[in-house]
């Protein structure tokens, strides 16, 4: 991929008129503007694995949604059941840390859910979407975390988010927007959770180093973290998150910025603070002049927003082919 | 490597002088930071455009003055976008959106909705012709396409619609390395990749098509344009492999044209993942790795939008489902037969 790279590196700048057709050409001599027969073949192993997986495991989901309302429940079971023991077994008998142990975990994790739906549907338990998303969670820990693959963490962090965001939602009337403020600052907290875990934990765990599942969990941390901040200038019941907000930031803009530097977490919250700061002053400029106030507050963000680029970007520059 | 040893090792091999190597490592921002300033600039134009536009529509509410504000708002943008800062820039942007809408806002007020659709579109293709930046040019297009788009009732219209954007794409991506050198190179990145993400949405919803149907909005024929999808999808997958595969020894030229053969004809219902796949592969061979993975993506969640395809029972879907996802196993022992062989 890093041939591909670079080939996409030399024909932005062709596109962006910053190399001409001659340098382009020379260029092309060195790196060329295609993928090589190299990176076909290891994209193609990953593709048709990580195909097969879903589509197969997509097929065992529809086979059970179709109901069989004759066949018997023990059947049912018996059937997804299989479906589970088969993709352990071959994940079993591949090598370990193989594409095909790791596919074949995949397809055990989501094949959990399925059997979990179905048990759901059959004994009509009547428990809400996010006890099934919760348990989903719990009973591939333990696959996932054997599998060191970052799709099936990637899955797990999705489940999890799922289940935490849905348990909001049976006490929220929108999503969990309307939450009320232990409840923003429980979901903060638990994302909060699984973004160190993503950063401190899975390098630990043998995952391959790789930013994605950090910078996955770091979004679905801010998002609750700043609304919460947002709401507690406005909303005194708020005022607990505005204080986690303040306490929590600091200690991740030290975290972030001198002992594990990453650039992506620093915007993230660098931005975070102008949206909290906007918020505080909309507050204080409440009963003031409207054009005024938009004014200054346009003003506000524009000046916080430049300064917050430009300072990132000199962070960038040393550090470039790490963060970036 | 990186985009500044890569600059730096051109220099070196004496492809570019130290001032074009100097301008090459001068990184533009990573596209993390390219989303939060848009975002910042945006809601500041809101804010600057509110608090000016809001009191002057309140005191003179006619279209003569909107059109003045539209037309003020259009030249700050462009003169907002020749700037070097690229807050600024974004800002740009969501000037120029607001002075677009407030114009067919004017057309709409003055004619219909079919005519502000008409005129929309008109608007963003002559916005092109302007000294914008890329992510302008790529919300023109975009907003031009979605307009033209929107006029479409008749489901085969659509469908070819969606396969002659697919095809656009397509060919665009297999010959990036040729109109990258042309002059307008960029102008034509905006539209390949306009017409690639179209593409993408337009492959989801031409599985739809039959849902749209009982929705009334499409007129009837739904089942001849879900057929063209279909095939359209499969010519442009199997001529993808084709084509890629030009260098590759005749079996196995056969072994993969047969397993694109196969999966066209399993996949014949499940037309958005054929178009997804020729996209895939078409992308990788552009070298872009971000519209690659957007097309992963968008197999994902065409297999998962598959499961609402209302024509067709569970059952059915369930052993298409299985049936490609044996033929990709397939083709995966094959792969790993053929590379043990030349290890």
């Amino acid at each position: 991929m890093e041939k591909l790279r670079h080939a996409n590196q030399l024909l932005q700048w062709s596109e962006q008129r910053q190399l001409n057709t001659a340098q382009l050409q020379q260029a092309s001599e060195r790196y060329p503007l295609q993928p090589a027969p190299a990176d076909w073949l290891a994209q193609a192993n990953l593709i048709l694995l990580f195909g097969t997986t879903v589509l197969l495991s997509a097929a065992v989901i529809f086979f059970f949604a179709y109901n069989w309302p004759h066949m018997h429940y023990f059947t049912k079971f018996a059937l997804a059941g299989t479906a589970v023991l088969l993709s352990g077994l071959v994940a079993v008998c591949s090598a370990p840390q193989s594409l095909m142990q790791r596919s074949a975990l995949l397809a055990a994790s989501i094949l959990t859910g399925a059997l979990l739906a179905l048990i759901g549907q059959t004994y009509q338990t009547g428990a809400d979407i996010w006890q099934l998303f919760a348990s989903w969670a719990a009973l591939i820990t333990l696959l996932v975390l054997v599998s060191k693959s970052r799709a099936c963490y990637l899955l797990w962090f999705v489940i999890l988010e799922l289940a935490a965001s849905r348990y909001l939602h049976t006490r929220s009337e929108f999503f969990w927007l309307f939450a009320s403020a232990p409840m923003i600052l429980n979901l903060t907290l638990v994302n909060l959770l699984l973004m160190l875990f993503a950063d401190v934990a899975l390098p630990r765990l043998g995952v391959k180093p790789d930013n994605l599942l950090l910078r996955v969990s770091a979004v679905m941390f801010i998002v609750p973290h700043t609304y919460g901040g947002m709401l507690g200038a406005w909303d005194n019941h708020y005022q607990a998150n505005l204080l986690c907000y303040l306490l929590l930031s600091a200690g991740l803009a030290l975290r972030y910025y001198r002992y594990r530097r990453d650039i992506f977490v620093l915007a993230l919250l660098l931005y975070s603070a102008i949206a909290v700061v906007t918020s505080l002053l909309a507050r204080l400029l409440e009963l003031s002049d409207g054009f005024f106030a938009m004014n200054l507050l346009a003003l506000f963000v524009i000046g916080s927003s430049v300064a917050a680029a430009l300072w990132l970007k000199k962070q960038l520059q040393p550090k470039a082919g790490v963060s970036a | 490597m990186n985009q500044t040893e890569l600059a730096l090792q051109l220099q070196q091999a004496g492809i570019v002088d130290q001032t074009t190597a100097g301008q090459l490592q001068r990184r533009a921002s990573p596209w993390w930071l390219q989303i939060l300033l848009a975002i910042a600039a945006w809601i500041a134009s809101l804010l600057i455009i509110g608090s000016f536009i809001g009191p002057v529509l309140a005191l003179a509410d006619h279209n003569a003055v909107r059109a003045v504000i539209a037309l003020l708002l259009i030249s700050a943008a462009i003169w907002l976008a020749v700037k070097p800062l690229e807050f600024l820039q974004q800002m740009s942007v969501a000037v120029a959106l607001a002075g677009q809408g407030m114009l067919v806002y004017i057309s709409y007020d003055l004619f219909n909705d079919e005519v502000a659709r008409y005129s929309c579109a008109v608007i963003a293709v002559l916005l092109l012709f302007s000294p914008l930046k890329p992510l302008h040019q790529r919300l023109s297009i975009s907003i031009a396409v979605a307009c033209l788009l929107s006029l479409i009732t008749s489901p085969v219209v659509l469908s070819v619609s969606g396969a002659s954007l697919t095809a656009t794409a397509v060919l665009l991506w297999y010959n990036r390395q040729h109109w990258a050198r042309w002059r307008y190179a960029q102008t034509v990145k905006s539209l390949l990749e306009v017409a690639t993400l179209a593409a993408l949405l337009l492959a989801i919803s031409g599985q739809s098509l039959f849902w749209f149907d009982n929705l009334l909005w499409l007129e009837n024929s739904a089942a001849y344009a879900s057929a063209f999808y279909s095939i359209s999808g499969a010519i442009m997958f199997i001529s993808s492999v084709f084509w890629l595969s030009r260098q590759a020894t005749v079996p196995s030229r056969l072994t993969l044209l047969s397993m694109a053969l196969l999966l066209s004809i399993v996949l014949y219902s499940a037309s958005g993942l054929l178009i997804s796949a020729a996209l895939m592969l078409a992308c990788f061979y552009g070298c872009s790795r971000l519209w690659y993975g957007l097309c992963l993506l968008s197999m994902l969640l065409t297999t998962s939008q598959f499961y609402y395809s209302l024509n067709l029972t569970l059952l059915y879907k369930a052993v298409i489902l299985a049936l490609s996802g044996l033929v990709l196993l397939a083709a995966w022992l094959l792969l790993q037969r053929y590379q043990r062989r030349f290890a």
